[in-house]
């Protein structure tokens, strides 16, 4: 008979993880995407919504660049912190849905 | 137009001809070899026997996601209303962390349980029921068949700009696109979509970068770009851009919902059960990221503030218009290509560079319409047919049934999008510009995100509570589009209502679906938990 240890850990040289606290990771990550999208798209536009340039590109067109980095990195972030340990190995401990 | 270039663009439509016939023969061979490849059943038909290594899931999500919504809708929109439209790009990120973040669950609910669609997994979540596996069927049908249409009639408005003058031209070019796509789906199934998905989102990734990079050497470089770009109205400068369209909530509603109703579509659930694994997945949420939202920002907003560049757009009391040049906002792309590609690089390199970009924009539809009518073939065969009027079928009867509908959902869309074309048509307005109609369907794609949330994540919902919430969804999304006054008469105090409520709070109709589609959900469900009843199965 599987013992509740077994039944988590898929691959046995990865620890077991705390599936709550990686939620909280994930909800982190997308709080801060949430973030991003507020001043890129939401009323963060308002800083720079004028018909001026920086770097002879439009404003508007600039802050979406920016952004686009910003977002890249929580991204790259997220993989490193999130992404790369669950794919590796680890089954959700809820199991299926 | 000069004579000799008239001549030049006549043997570059000859290129093309030629170019583009090799490039659907090649599709119907890539449909022959996946047919080859597969074997009998409907899992191996539908889901690829769940074996897609990371580089074809990848490109095949993004090629799905992309459609001619990428070369044609987008630069359209750009051109139309401005820089506004390039921070629409950052929706795009959006649905990356989607692929991962609910894929991954998705994906291994499938494995688990054998799920092949998204009502075998909401179903077999909230217990088996036939009005919410209609209403899931019902959702995936809103979506794919207008997106289906946007690629067919992307097809015609190719055909019209290469064939100028020529009698049908669109009517032929919708046809052939509508015809070369359900042949090779029907031969192949999911192999063959997906590999040709896989050539095609490479076509598409290099001619969103040509393109960008063609127009701004064809405006004198990057330097002469930015200073011809910083001469353009405020109105195309700033927000809500030319039309007034884009107000802040509109922008931030359609730039947090649309990517979630993209990637939460029919086709992209499936694609989440084809992959191999969670690695698969991973990386393509990552690449997806990365190199999707560049060629938005850097091959396609070039592309549409270079069309305003080169043919300013006409502001009268009535709005805003192309060109005459150009006639139609969405052929911006093709315009641009044909007409300054030759003068500024010569008739052979500018021919060889406009057809890569008809090709490519003819790889964008055909991308996102195969995964749509494959998707739906699964919907109707295994929700419909399967589990409610022959459930004793076996593999071989039910993917016959998939072929037919395939052919048959073809058809419908392909009879819509020639009607639509007709400037005297009721539906010439709602089809008028390809972005509307993506926009139209995403409201109800993303209609599944509370279920999909709920049975993913938080595990509280009812099954009369995801019926009703779901139900409740789509129908309020729907009075918010632009199709609903057409069904309820344009003086329908309903429409009344609508029209004041979208003054108060102008967010894009797939919110407003959400907003009452969570609230009826919520409420739903804890009535029910109230009332300490169990619900019959409906």
């Amino acid at each position: 008979m599987l013992s509740s240890s077994d039944k988590v850990v898929k691959s046995p040289q990865f620890p077991k993880r705390d599936p709550r606290r990686r939620l909280r990771r994930e909800l982190a990550s997308l709080t801060a995407l949430f973030a991003a999208m507020l001043m890129a798209t939401g009323p963060g536009v308002l800083l720079v919504d004028r018909p001026e340039t920086f770097l002879g590109l439009p404003l508007i067109y600039g802050w979406g660049i920016l952004w686009y980095f910003i977002i890249c990195g929580i991204a790259l972030v997220t993989d490193r912190y999130i992404w790369r340990k669950d794919s590796q190995g680890d089954e959700l401990e809820d199991g299926s849905c | 137009m000069d004579p000799a270039n008239y001549e030049s663009l006549s043997g570059g439509n000859a290129t093309a001809i030629i170019v583009l016939t090799g490039y659907l023969a090649m599709l119907l061979v890539l449909g022959w070899m996946g047919h080859r490849a597969s074997s009998a059943g409907e899992e191996d038909y539908y889901l690829a026997g769940r074996k897609q290594g990371w580089l074809v899931s990848t490109l095949t999500i993004m090629a799905t996601f992309l459609s001619s919504f990428a070369l044609l809708g987008a630069p359209g929109m750009v051109y139309r209303e401005g820089v506004v439209f390039g921070l629409v790009a950052l929706n795009i990120p959006v649905a990356g962390f989607c692929i991962y973040t609910l894929g991954r669950r998705i994906w291994e609910a499938g494995k688990n349980q054998g799920f092949v669609t998204p009502a075998d997994m909401i179903c077999g979540h909230y217990g088996s029921s036939t009005t919410l596996r209609l209403l899931v069927v019902l959702t995936g049908m809103l979506f794919a068949i207008p997106y289906v249409m946007i690629q067919i009639k992307a097809g015609g408005d190719l055909a019209a700009v290469l064939f100028r003058g020529s009698a049908h031209a669109y009517e032929m070019g919708a046809i052939v696109l509508a015809l070369i796509t359900a042949a090779y789906i029907m031969i192949g199934g999911m192999r063959s979509v997906a590999w040709t998905d896989a050539i095609q989102c490479l076509l598409l990734l290099g001619g969103m970068l040509l393109a960008g990079l063609a127009i701004t050497v064809a405006l004198g470089g990057p330097a002469a770009f930015a200073e011809e770009v910083a001469k353009l109205p405020d109105s195309s400068l700033t927000i809500p851009g030319n039309t007034g369209l884009w107000t802040l909530p509109f922008l931030f509603s359609v730039c947090l919902l649309m990517p979630i109703g993209g990637i939460i579509q029919p086709a992209q659930w499936m694609r989440f059960y084809s992959a191999d694994g969670p690695q698969a997945l991973r990386r393509s949420a990552l690449i997806f990221i990365f190199i999707l939202t560049a060629c938005y920002l850097f091959g396609i907003m070039p592309v549409g503030l270079g069309g305003q560049v080169q043919y300013p757009l006409q502001f009268n009391s009535g709005g805003v218009a192309p060109a005459s040049e150009v006639g139609v906002f969405d052929q911006i792309l093709i315009v641009l290509a044909r007409e300054q590609l030759p003068v500024l690089f010569g008739t052979t390199f500018g021919g060889i560079v406009t057809t890569l970009l008809i090709v490519a924009t003819m790889a964008a539809s055909m991308s996102t319409a195969d995964s749509n009518l494959h998707a739906l073939s699964a919907l109707v065969t295994r929700d419909i047919y399967g589990k409610l009027i022959r459930p004793r079928a076996n593999d071989r009867e039910r993917v016959w049934v998939g072929r037919v509908t395939i052919l048959a959902a073809t058809m419908i869309a392909l009879f819509v999008v020639i009607s639509g074309s007709r400037p005297e048509s009721s539906l010439s307005g709602f089809m008028e510009m390809i972005v509307g109609l993506a926009l139209f369907a995403v409201a109800f794609s993303v209609q599944l995100l509370p279920i999909t949330i709920d049975i993913l994540f938080l595990k509280r919902g009812t099954q009369a509570g995801a019926v009703a919430g779901l139900g409740t969804g789509l129908a309020v999304a729907f009075a918010f589009t632009s199709l609903f006054p057409l069904v309820a008469g344009s003086d329908s105090f309903l429409i009344g209502i609508v029209e004041r409520a979208r003054a108060f709070i102008p967010v894009h109709a797939a919110a407003w679906g959400l907003i009452f589609n969570i609230l009826t959900f919520v409420t739903v469900t804890r009535i029910q938990k109230k009332s300490n009843t169990t619900t019959p199965a409906i």
